[in-house]
């Protein structure tokens, strides 16, 4: 038999929002534990640690609020929340770096690295390194590469969160693996050559 | 482009972990959920906003304009014949003033004459008071009557 708990973590999310709009907070924590890993890493790598948390209450708490944006038909909430997350983290990015361009075409990497660093990385020098890295890529190409790269999610999905379309996506993804590979080549090359077999 | 591509860039890429969101998360999410709801109900008319559309905004804000208008105007009438009304009254009240009206007694003579009597003897003259008389809605009796009969032809034969 089926416990109250069970048949509402097996709920969709369109029930379980409509439910946590009327004020029933189970099926809210069940929504926040079936989106938090995702809203959360996606915030973390389009900002920094602190913001993402912020980022991520925002996001699921602005859900009740803004119940009526979210449309099914369009796309999942899965898709839904990664726009939301998108927009709370250019707010930020507004915030703490002001009216900047947002796609530089510049080829100029922001992020150097002295090539004397070039050494073995260990797996928390080379996430910080990538994470560095990443930051430093204008904002919407880091957005493209984010989702693309760690989100895994096809052009099409990517061009309907980001609001253009699927060639810009591309081009966005050209660039930023073009900056990445020229800032981070001599580390990579590194670390494959010294991967233990 | 699609994920499968074995590129050394992508599996470098691949190093970077995320951690896990943090456990206080949880609390603080499900403290602003709570936070939320307690701000519903009568806080609403505090702090809560409502979205009409421009038209149905206009068109309120046109009948209210009117509904002033109307209550100004009427308030302004009530107020003058109340001042009026005072005016009366305080001239009634406190400035009381003597004021001679004329009165008329209207009299109504009726002469009747007798056709058979002497002449001396039908010149009486009745004099009736206007209270005695009785009202004919302004209509007056007449001095003499003389009633003549008139036969038409055709009743001449019966």
């Amino acid at each position: 038999m089926l416990t109250p708990d069970h048949s509402i973590a097996e709920d969709t999310d369109e029930h379980l929002l409509y439910q946590a709009q009327q004020g029933n907070e189970d099926c809210f924590l069940v929504l926040f534990e079936r989106h938090r890993n995702i809203v959360f890493r996606l915030a973390y790598r389009l900002t920094d640690e602190h913001a993402a948390e912020d980022i991520t209450q925002d996001c699921l708490l602005g859900l009740i609020d803004r119940a009526s944006h979210f449309d099914p038909a369009k796309g999942s909430l899965r898709t839904y929340l990664y726009g939301a997350v998108r927009n709370l983290a250019r707010k930020h990015y507004w915030l703490h770096h002001g009216d900047v361009e947002l796609d530089d075409e510049s080829e100029d990497p922001l992020f150097a690295v002295e090539p004397a660093a070039a050494r073995l990385l260990l797996q928390q020098e080379a996430s910080e390194l990538i994470r560095q890295a990443i930051a430093a890529l204008p904002l919407a190409q880091r957005e493209a590469l984010v989702l693309f790269q760690y989100e895994e999610l096809p052009l099409d999905e990517i061009a309907k969160i980001l609001a253009v379309d699927a060639g810009t996506v591309k081009s966005r993804l050209h660039r930023a693996r073009k900056r990445l590979r020229k800032t981070l080549t001599p580390y990579f090359e590194r670390s494959i050559i010294h991967e233990p077999s | 482009m699609n994920h499968h591509d074995k590129d050394p860039l992508d599996e470098f890429l691949g190093q970077w972990k995320v951690p896990d969101p943090p456990p206080h998360l949880k609390n603080a999410v499900s403290k602003g959920y709570r936070r939320k709801f307690a701000q519903r109900g009568w806080r609403w008319f505090l702090h809560g906003s409502l979205r009409i559309p421009v038209p149905f905004a206009l068109a309120g804000l046109a009948a209210a304009v009117l509904l002033a208008f109307v209550i100004e105007r009427n308030e302004h009438t009530v107020q003058s014949h109340a001042q009026a009304l005072v005016e009366v009254q305080g001239r009634r009240a406190g400035e009381i003033q003597k004021v001679e009206v004329p009165v008329y007694h209207d009299r109504v003579v009726v002469r009747i004459r007798y056709r058979d009597r002497p002449r001396n003897a039908a010149s009486m003259v009745a004099t009736v008071q206007p209270q005695a008389q009785p009202s004919a809605g302004g209509y007056q009796f007449v001095a003499a009557l003389n009633a003549r009969i008139i036969r038409k032809d055709h009743e001449d034969h019966d």
